[in-house]
């Protein structure tokens, strides 16, 4: 250990290149964040807020959509993942460089997007109206939602899901088989084990990107109303900054506390695995 | 069944964007294509938005440069410090990626909205940017440094008599190169579409792009939305192709 | 209790068209523990997964169990036991968890698994380690669980990749001999493949020596070694000394002797303990290269002539 902090030049050397950053992360952000959080709690506004039934049905609504999102995504990138990571096909690569592109997609985009596949001028109305003669639209429902954030969501999963398909020794697959174990076997005893921190991990962060996001519903202006949306609302238009505050508050506190219960839960299938 | 399901995904990630692109370069959406393609859609959205293309772009570069300025070194620090305050402080700088943009831009107003004209600089906006990129840069920096034999090539630069200055430009910045310009392409990209704080922290004065494209699609035709879409696109991708092309080259 | 197993005009092509493996017909008898010896890319490892199912032949070839055609079974209706290179040992189960695996897949009631697990771990010597985690393992105790493992399910083919390769010079000859015994004991059909001549030669009773693809040559340790079939067979077992043309012999054909018809210059000495290595320059018409033989007692300085005498019995003609 000594040795190592020898290698790296004096203690106040390190300070100061550190210290840039922290100062800017001490004014812009811890700052922020603590003066949001003392003005959520001031007075009785902050319990006001957060019971307030509106708030508590966007609070569900964020919660029900981002875990449904996480689990769907993690499920189908899960089976993508480890097809991509064992296959070799021709064009795989570019597959693989299409599939993980709309990672860095804004959801605004990704909810115009939707609007184009499912809205009233949209791909799926125009099928289903010349197949059955009746349009389907589900852009602006709960469906609509769904599918935006399931389409921001799935490549960063795959992307690292294959990452961890691809630093399993195929050879643990093999020894299952030479003993015996059928398809089924094969996944549920070794694919599924050596998978399963990065499908913790990967649910997390899917997790915790749906409950802050709010392009997607801002452009597809759904009946359903998500959290951040409200908080936008709050601020803009009823300039309500301590209800925004307070909501803020809340959705980072249940952002941060599912983040936490997973690093554990991952941290202790790490060991496990 | 795999191959089956990988297919639908494909289709479901890739369909939209080309019905988006196609939308863009289409005279009349309504009647399909038949109607017609035509760049009018395109040379009305850079009638209409051309300064926020404008600003996001400068936002990305300013941001990049601040990003580098402050994450190279920093990573650097916490690499070379093995204690259980360095591990904190690298949990505290990538915490903005785990609060909600929203949240973060709230405070932000909060504290720093009434100082001056601060509000309406396009500075307010790069500071968001920042806090939300940092934490991209700083890792793919810390990946870099951790992997690689760096520490034993720097006590071998040490023991030829390099001093701090020549071991860091001379060593240990040419062999993290690669995550560098990972972290860069990463901030690049992420800076040009960053909406959930931007959404907030922009003015009338100081309009991004991806706010831009929110107008749009509230308040224009498809046509014109999609138009803008395929502008972003053509903006985004590179960056994105070219991060994709680098870390399967580092991953080989 | 053991099989017979038979490879029949077996071919493997890579996707490009070369040939991983020419079409080749081996047999390996029940009881017999056979290996593939070469070096890497000669096609040893593609036998080794045609045997047990992880590859196909190409069209036209088959694999026989005692006669039945299981080339259209995968390997996990095979009912083989197989080793692994680096082991591939389950990271999610215990020692024990990984030995009972043949038996839970095969729905064998836990009593009897239990029981049979415990006999696998007296066998290999690790009692006592059933619920120790895998990662805390050292190399030589991995070895034996990957070995248990495989045994549990009693197969009546067993098939090892590499088994020694990640363990250590000393290691391996241990773990050699101990594994030699238990394969006397069990009396299943056993092949493995080495790249490793030693190990070859000590553990097999047969042996298929590989090159390209290609099968050059099979039989016993001591046929392959005293009659090769040819200067890369010869070359792969053992060391051969150059006599011109195509006549060879092994160090131990020549030895020195004032009265003898060959001659060569002393190159360099390495002392071995219990003998001494001696390089040659031949000077012999139409001899290449060095010569090469084992020497006790006093040795000459380099520098120095030395008078040799050949065994002619010995001396081996070999094609290219």
């Amino acid at each position: 250990m000594a040795r190592r902090s020898e290698s790296a030049g004096p203690f106040l050397l390190r300070a100061a290149l550190l210290a840039p950053a922290l100062v800017l992360l001490l004014a812009f952000f811890l700052l922020p964040l603590a003066k949001l959080a003392m003005l959520g709690f001031e007075g009785q506004g902050y319990w006001a807020a957060i019971t307030a039934p509106r708030s508590l049905r966007a609070l569900r609504d964020t919660v029900l959509l981002s875990a449904a999102v996480s689990f769907s995504a993690v499920a189908l990138a899960a089976v993508v993942g480890h097809f991509l990571a064992r296959r070799r096909f021709p064009g795989r690569r570019l597959l693989v460089a299409m599939l993980t592109l709309p990672m860095a997609f804004p959801g605004v985009v990704v909810g115009f997007l939707v609007i184009l596949l499912a809205g009233r001028q949209g791909l799926v109305g125009s099928v289903t109206e010349a197949l059955f003669g009746e349009r389907l639209v589900f852009a602006y429902s709960f469906a609509g939602l769904f599918a935006g954030y399931l389409y921001f969501s799935l490549p960063r999963c795959i992307a690292t899901i294959m990452a961890a398909a691809e630093a399993l020794d195929p050879a643990l697959e093999e020894a299952a088989r030479s003993l015996g174990a059928r398809r089924w076997r094969v996944v549920r005893d070794v694919i599924l084990p050596g998978l399963a921190p990065a499908l913790v991990a990967s649910g997390a962060i899917c997790f915790a990107t749906a409950m802050g996001a709010l392009g997607t519903a801002f452009t597809l202006a759904t009946d359903t109303s998500v959290l951040p949306m409200l908080i936008y609302t709050e601020f803009t238009l009823a300039t309500n900054l301590g209800v925004a505050a307070s909501l803020s508050v809340l959705l980072g506190a249940t952002t941060w506390v599912v983040l936490a219960l997973a690093r554990g839960a991952s941290g202790s299938l790490a060991a496990n695995a | 069944m795999s191959a089956v399901l990988t297919a639908i995904v494909a289709l479901f990630l890739i369909g939209p964007v080309l019905l988006s692109a196609l939308a863009g370069v289409t005279a009349n959406w309504f009647l399909g294509a038949s109607a017609g393609l035509t760049l009018a859609w395109v040379v009305k959205v850079w009638d209409l938005y051309a300064h926020t293309i404008g600003l996001s772009l400068w936002l990305a570069l300013c941001c990049l440069v601040c990003t580098l300025l402050l994450g190279v070194p920093a990573a650097y620090a916490l690499a070379r410090t093995p204690s259980r305050l360095a591990r904190l402080l690298e949990e505290l700088l990538t915490l903005p990626v785990a609060v909600p943009g929203i949240a973060t831009a709230l405070g932000l107003i909060l504290v720093w909205g009434a100082v001056g004209d601060f509000r309406i600089h396009w500075t307010f906006l790069l500071i968001g940017h920042v806090l939300f990129t940092l934490p991209f840069m700083l890792r793919a920096v810390l990946a870099a440094l951790r992997g690689a034999e760096l520490e034993v090539l720097e006590e071998a630069a040490r023991a030829c008599g390099a001093n701090f200055r020549q071991r860091f430009l001379g060593v240990v910045l040419p062999n993290i190169r690669g995550g560098i310009l990972a972290g860069a392409l990463m901030v690049t990209a992420l800076s040009i579409g960053e909406f959930n704080m931007t959404l907030l922290l922009s003015t009338p004065h100081t309009m991004t792009l991806p706010v831009g494209l929110a107008d749009s699609y509230a308040s224009m035709r498809l046509e014109v939305g999609s138009a803008f879409t395929l502008v972003f696109l053509v903006l985004l991708v590179p960056p994105l192709v070219a991060m994709q092309a680098l870390s399967e080259r580092l991953g080989r | 209790m053991s099989l017979t197993a038979l490879l029949q005009n077996c071919a493997r092509s890579f996707p490009d068209g070369t040939r991983a493996l020419h079409p080749t017909t081996l047999e390996f008898a029940a009881g017999s523990v056979t290996a593939l010896l070469g070096p890497s890319g000669c096609g040893k490892t593609t036998t080794l997964r045609l045997l047990a199912g992880l590859a196909m032949p190409d069209a036209g070839g088959r694999v026989l169990f005692d006669g039945t055609d299981v080339t259209g079974l995968p390997v996990e209706q095979r009912g083989i036991g197989m080793v692994f290179q680096n082991y591939a040992l389950f990271p999610n189960r215990d020692v024990a968890g990984n030995i009972g695996y043949g038996l839970e897949v095969r729905g064998v009631p836990k009593a009897e698994r239990t029981a049979r697990v415990a006999e696998m771990l007296r066998l290999t010597r690790l009692e006592g380690l059933g619920h120790r985690r895998v990662d805390q393992l050292s190399g030589g105790q991995r070895q034996r669980v990957a070995l248990a493992r495989a045994l549990a399910p009693a197969p009546r083919l067993l098939l090892l990749d590499e088994p020694f390769g990640a363990l250590d010079a000393r290691l391996r000859e241990a773990l050699r001999a101990e594994l030699a015994a238990l394969l006397a004991t069990l009396r299943i059909t056993t092949i493995f493949v080495t790249h490793d001549q030693a190990e070859a030669m000590a553990l097999g009773d047969q042996v298929v020596v590989m090159q390209s693809g290609r099968v050059l040559q099979q039989g016993s340790p001591r046929a392959v070694y005293q009659q090769p079939a040819n200067r890369f067979v010869g070359q792969f077992v053992g060391t051969l000394n150059h006599l011109g043309g195509d006549r060879f012999c092994r160090p131990e054909a020549l030895r020195p002797d004032p009265a003898g018809t060959l001659g060569g210059v002393v190159l360099v000495s390495f002392f071995e303990g219990g003998h001494t290595r001696l390089h040659l320059r031949p000077e012999v018409p139409g001899a290449e290269g060095e010569w090469v033989l084992n020497l006790g007692g006093t040795v000459p300085a380099a520098g120095s002539r030395m008078t040799l005498a050949l065994d002619s019995a010995a001396v081996l003609h070999l094609p290219a």
